[in-house]
């Protein structure tokens, strides 16, 4: 009994002893590592915080998309994220968040995302819409770069969860964003003069109270004499009772892509839903012509349900 | 453990060694000289190639032998004696047959010394040994001297290759154009397609085994277990993913499998002794070969299970050993065992195999023009130029078979459809090819693509060019001009930009001594030296600064540059004598108003002429277009495109001829409206 | 004296603890692709081994016989976390080319068998000459094969200061394209090791022969 005491104190003794020794040793190195750190990252930092005085707060991290945490006294935290969109190379950049919630910076640092796609993560239009936000709010996907965007916004989730605990700030961690709202504005009458859009019925399918109306229609380039553009097709289903549209879907799109397809999406065509002759429907902002042209087939559908 | 070594053969027999490794020799050189003959006949081919491929027949030999001749002077044996019992230029002929026509000599002179020695020697000589020194030696090759070719022996991909990059499945379709690149299945079949020096002809190979088999120099046993194998699990794995009955077939023809099957999986001193455990070292070769596939996504399946059955020899040999006859039942059933669980294991994993996207490299078009050259990923990159008589360029095609081609052929093609579109309608002299858009993942093939690009400019001299010279000093040059700075990274960053008479930069200067090394100061030194050359023979008032090319990791450097070039725009009214057109707000002028309804609102147009009736300005105003497009439109209009009609009679300006915006239709043809409503406002 | 000498001799090649007892052998294989490498471990194993030794060898008498082992690994492993953050600190860059390594220097079989073989039944000044000894001994053989590795598989030999990364020296001696980057990888580093093994038995035996025909 007393060999097993002596022989535990024995080893407790010497484990002090080391202990002892290791906590000398480390005071002595730990501030030479951490400034280290932050010198490789300042270069980084000062893209979003210039001059500022910055030290590395710890990274209590557990999904692994954060890289690295510093905090730029008296402005916010910077947070250096990684994680893996389209390219199998993962992309890293760094999210910051002011002191009062709010987006201090958005900065790429490497990305190897496609051009035209997922690279736009980084483009204007996306960081603007970014640095509008603050650390509560749900972070939007970026349409045509979902798969980027996606992992994007998975680690400012993450660097949210680190920032919101650390400042006490109450969020919903499931909130999801809504895809941003399609811009639209001027109203065009559906009974307006649209001739030029030579919208015809080319089929009819009737089906009780409702009309399936195929109709083609020029869009943008056929109006301008284009001749290597093609004609967009529009299925419009319209109820009989009160001459209201009930759907209108695009089928065939001939237009400029990138810019006329804008106005596929259920929330535009959601805009024909209940028009009537005497309605009119806003063109989405950047696709005037292709917006008239489905405005035309809905026209030229209301008309043939009309008899006119 | 109790292990016996049995160096084999190791029963009398009628044949001696001699004349078993005699026949070997024979059958191989038969294969040798069929790819000769390949390569003499072959459509872009040539003598040059067969001479080439003896060359390296020889490299080989001589190592083996010479390595081998070293060895036994330092162990003292009679040295013409023991080389030719130790058959060492059997392992070089086959290692040279293994290696594509490109490799360099060097790299097959090292690996084959080292195949000897590492694979041979050191474990006692010939029949002494577990692995097979030639799959060391091309092992080694693979692992150290991949990038050593030559460069001017131009491979195209193989079969194999492209057939990996797209995850070893194709849709039938698509295979049948795929194949009919090499000349179809029958010809992959003799062996008239790329691939490595002596591995391509299945019919030679096939003929050569069969006498060899006659001659009872190897076991047919291994070559049916091997390739009965290969077929069985491919067709069930073809048959699983959809494949047709070529997929079986294509597998069989392609990556040595013949080659391997005949002359190194029957290696007597690596293979089990008995006939049991040769159709087990068949049937575990066939495994890996197709799992390593499928799999592995590596074409070069063969060697590796060569490799690996050998080093399990030993242990098949435990399993097999003892009186043949008594335990005939027993390897019977082991043999059955074996066979299934490797096909079960297969098909398994056969069913988590996704095609790839591939793009065949599709056949370009012949033009002509000033060709330039480079070095690809696989081999010459080769873009052609073709200039009208102004030196305008018409169109780019590019050019390089040697590429992978899901990723470096891929980006040629991209580049011949769509990449060099922004080339065409530039002068020649002028293109600054590094704004290609480079494809993610080819980097290297988009680079050559550059490179090559460049090389055609080399010849050109420019007319516009004033007497600078044409490459900028490293350290930044004393220049007359203007003056523009802003805070940089580090420090102050300042630029002078120098203009000629007419207010024409003539060459813009940058420095910024307080930016980091390695990132801005690289920057600088790369705007000084190429960044800056797009605005020489621009006027100052018009150059449009944001379009520098910043750099990465210098984003605060690149548009501090970018700052400080704005600025000096902002102080040349007294130089130039063109009227400027300023970029913010737009002036008042007095002159000939014309309207034209836009997007949002109202858009006019006022022309100002001189006494003569020649445009001195034209502005558009359009307050009411809509931000980031119409209002960007209508800027755009004010200081560039208006620019052209500056001197030119009114009566004889054409507005038609601006290009409208993309994406403000409706504003850009309101302004030419406008404009010409203007025009015959002023002529009544 | 002479009994020291020989035994210094000894460490360095008849006991090698490399090339001749075969121990420590992971962490050789794994970082002797360059000289700075092999001398930034040599020098960390050096100081770990020697200290270790003396430390071990001046607690000799009062360390229960029952845990020694225990206690041991105490010592060592303080010890090389000692060197390892004074590395991370100072030579940052060694720092990572040798990573988790210099933490497996407490697994490293020298240093526990020089303990209890050694360490544990000698005096203070003879424990600390047998650490340095077998650790220039593994010194020297960790530099032996980065050289080897280095030049053959890369081609420039090259030494940089570890604190400062300023470059001492730096030859190519083989062209980059003629390198054999084999050299450079595990497989390169087994057949290296496998040659300065045999090399040294050759040796060993050579002398011993000579020795008996004496």
């Amino acid at each position: 009994m007393k060999k097993i005491i002596y022989l535990t104190c024995f080893l407790a003794i010497v484990c002090a002893i080391a202990g002892g020794a290791l906590t000398v040793v480390n005071d002595m190195t730990a501030p030479v590592i951490e400034s280290m750190a932050i010198e490789a990252e300042k270069e980084n930092l000062e893209l979003i915080y210039p001059g500022a005085d910055f030290t590395e707060v710890e990274n209590t991290d557990d999904t692994g998309l954060i890289l690295g945490i510093y905090e730029a006294a008296g402005q916010g935290y910077v947070y250096k994220l990684q994680n893996t969109g389209y390219s199998s190379t993962p992309f890293q950049f760094l999210i910051a968040f002011n002191l009062d919630g709010t987006v201090g910076g958005y900065q790429m640092l490497q990305s190897s995302e496609t051009n035209g796609f997922g690279a736009r993560a980084w483009e204007d239009e996306y960081t603007n819409t970014i640095l509008g936000l603050t650390s509560s709010d749900a972070f939007p996907l970026l349409s045509g770069a979902t798969v980027t965007s996606t992992g994007v916004v998975e680690a400012i989730d993450a660097a949210k969860a680190h920032f919101n605990a650390l400042q006490g700030i109450e969020y919903d961690e499931n909130a999801v964003a809504e895809a941003p709202a399609l811009a639209t504005g001027n109203p065009v009458a559906l009974n307006s003069d649209l001739a030029d859009y030579n919208a015809t019925v080319t089929d009819e399918v009737a089906d009780g109270d409702k009309t399936t109306y195929t109709v083609t229609a020029y869009g943008f380039g056929l109006l301008n004499g284009q001749s290597d553009y093609s004609e967009n097709v529009f299925e419009v289903v319209v109820n009989n009772t009160d001459l209201t549209i009930d759907s209108i879907a695009m089928t065939q799109f001939g237009d400029t892509a990138g810019i006329g397809d804008k106005i596929d999406t259920p929330e535009y065509f959601d805009l024909f839903k209940g028009a009537t002759i005497d309605s009119s429907v806003d063109t989405v902002t950047g696709a005037t012509f292709t917006s008239n042209s489905a405005i035309a087939a809905a026209q030229a559908a209301l008309n043939a349900a009309g008899g006119q | 453990m109790k292990f016996t070594f049995k160096p084999s053969p190791n029963y009398r027999d009628s044949q001696s060694t001699q004349s078993i490794m005699r026949d070997l020799t024979i059958g191989l050189l038969v294969v040798f000289a069929f790819s000769l003959f390949y390569y003499v006949t072959g459509e872009n081919l040539g003598v040059n190639y067969a001479l080439r491929a003896c060359g390296l027949l020889v490299t080989s030999v001589i190592s083996a032998v010479v390595t081998e001749a070293i060895y036994f002077a330092f162990k003292k044996e009679p040295i013409i004696k023991s080389i030719k019992g130790s058959f060492g230029w059997v392992t070089a002929i086959i290692l040279t047959l293994m290696c594509p026509i490109n490799i360099s000599y060097y790299a097959l002179a090292i690996s084959t010394i080292l195949a000897i020695v590492f694979g041979k020697l050191v474990f006692g000589g010939f029949g002494q040994n577990i692995f097979n020194p030639a799959a060391f030696g091309r092992a080694i090759i693979m692992a150290s001297f991949a990038g050593s070719v030559a460069v001017d022996f131009a491979t195209s991909a193989t079969p194999t290759a492209s057939f990996a990059a797209s995850g070893w499945l194709m849709s039938n379709e698509t295979f049948s154009s795929f194949i009919a690149q090499f000349g179809g299945l029958s010809e992959m079949f003799i062996g008239r397609y790329p691939g490595a020096i002596g591995e391509t002809s299945a019919l030679v190979i096939l003929l050569v085994g069969a006498f060899l088999v006659y001659r009872k120099v190897i076991d047919w046993k291994v070559i049916v277990a091997y390739l009965g194998t290969i077929f069985v699990s491919t067709l069930g794995i073809g048959l699983v993913n959809g494949q047709g009955m070529w997929y079986p077939i294509f597998h069989l023809l392609t990556g040595g499998v013949m080659f391997g099957a005949v002359f190194m999986l029957t290696d007597p001193v690596t293979n089990p002794t008995s006939s049991a455990g040769r159709i087990i070292f068949g049937i575990g070769a066939a495994f890996f070969t197709v799992l390593i596939r499928i799999k592995g996504n590596l074409p070069e399946g063969v060697l590796y299970s060569i490799l690996l059955m050998n080093m399990l020899t030993p242990l098949i040999e435990r399993l097999t050993t003892g009186n043949q006859i008594k335990i005939a039942k027993k390897n019977m059933r082991n043999v059955a065992i074996i066979f299934v669980a490797c096909l079960a294991i297969l098909l398994g994993v056969s069913t988590t195999m996704e095609a790839k996207e591939i793009t065949i490299n599709e056949p370009v078009e012949e033009i002509d023009g000033i060709t330039g050259t480079a070095q690809g990923f696989g081999g010459e990159v080769s873009v052609t130029v073709a200039t009208d008589e102004n030196g305008i360029i018409t169109k780019i095609v590019a050019e390089g078979t040697a590429e992978t081609p899901n990723l470096g052929g891929a980006a040629i093609s991209t580049f011949n459809s769509e990449g060099f579109a922004k080339f065409e309608g530039v002068a020649l002299a002028e293109a600054d090819f590094d704004t290609l858009d480079t494809i993610t993942g080819s980097t290297v093939t988009s680079e050559a693509v550059i490179e090559a690009l460049k090389q055609t400019q080399g010849g050109q001299t420019t007319t516009q060019e004033v007497t600078e010279e044409t490459t900028a000093p490293t350290t930044t040059e004393e220049i007359d001009g203007i003056v523009g700075s802003a805070q940089g990274f580090g420090g102050e960053i300042s630029v002078t930009v120098a203009t000629d008479e007419n207010g024409i930069i003539t060459k813009i200067v940058a420095e910024g001594a307080n930016e980091t090394a390695g990132l801005g100061l690289d920057a600088i030194e790369t705007f000084n030296n190429e960044g800056f050359a797009k605005f020489e023979g621009v006027a100052l008032a018009e150059a449009d600064f944001d379009t520098l090319d910043t750099i990465t990791g210098s984003t605060v450097t690149s548009e501090a540059v970018i700052e400080a070039l704005k600025q000096t725009q902002g102080e040349t009214t007294t130089e130039t004598t063109a009227p400027e057109t300023t970029e913010a707000a737009t002036e008042e002028n007095d002159g000939i108003v014309g309207t034209a309804q836009g997007f949002g609102g109202e858009i006019t147009v006022t022309i100002s002429v001189d006494e003569n009736g020649n445009i001195t300005s034209v502005v558009a105003e359009g307050a009411n277009e809509t931000a980031g497009l119409g209002l960007d439109a209508i800027e755009k209009f004010n200081s560039e495109d208006f620019t052209e009609f500056e001197g030119v009679a009114l009566a004889e300006a054409d507005f038609s001829t601006i290009d409208t915006v993309t994406g403000s239709t409706v504003t850009s043809k309101a302004v030419v409206e406008a404009a010409q409503a203007a025009q015959s406002a002023a002529q009544q | 004296m002479n009994k020291n000498k020989s035994s210094f001799i000894n460490g360095l090649l008849t006991e090698n603890p490399v090339f001749g007892l075969y121990l420590g052998i992971c962490s050789t294989l794994a970082i002797t692709t360059s000289l700075n490498n092999a001398i930034g471990m040599g020098v960390a194993v050096i100081f770990v081994l020697t200290f270790s030794n003396i430390i071990i060898s001046a607690m000799r008498n009062i360390i229960p016989n029952e845990i020694r082992i225990p206690v041991y690994i105490v010592i060592i492993a303080t010890l090389v976390t000692i060197v390892e953050m004074l590395i991370h600190a100072y030579a940052p860059s060694l720092y990572s080319a040798l990573g988790a390594f210099i933490s497996l220097i407490v697994v490293n079989c020298i240093i526990l068998g020089r303990a209890e073989a050694f360490a544990s039944k000698n005096g203070i000044l003879a424990s600390a000459m047998d650490g340095i000894s077998m650790g220039i001994g593994y010194t020297l053989s960790l530099l032996v094969m980065s050289l080897i590795r280095q030049i053959l598989g890369t081609g420039i030999l090259s030494f940089s200061n570890p604190f400062t990364d300023a470059t001492i020296f730096s030859f190519t001696i083989i062209p980059e394209n003629y390198v054999i980057s084999m050299f450079k990888d595990p497989t390169g580093a087994f057949l290296t090791f496998a040659c300065c093994a045999a090399a040294l038995t050759a040796y060993i035996n050579h002398k011993k022969k000579k020795e008996a025909s004496r």
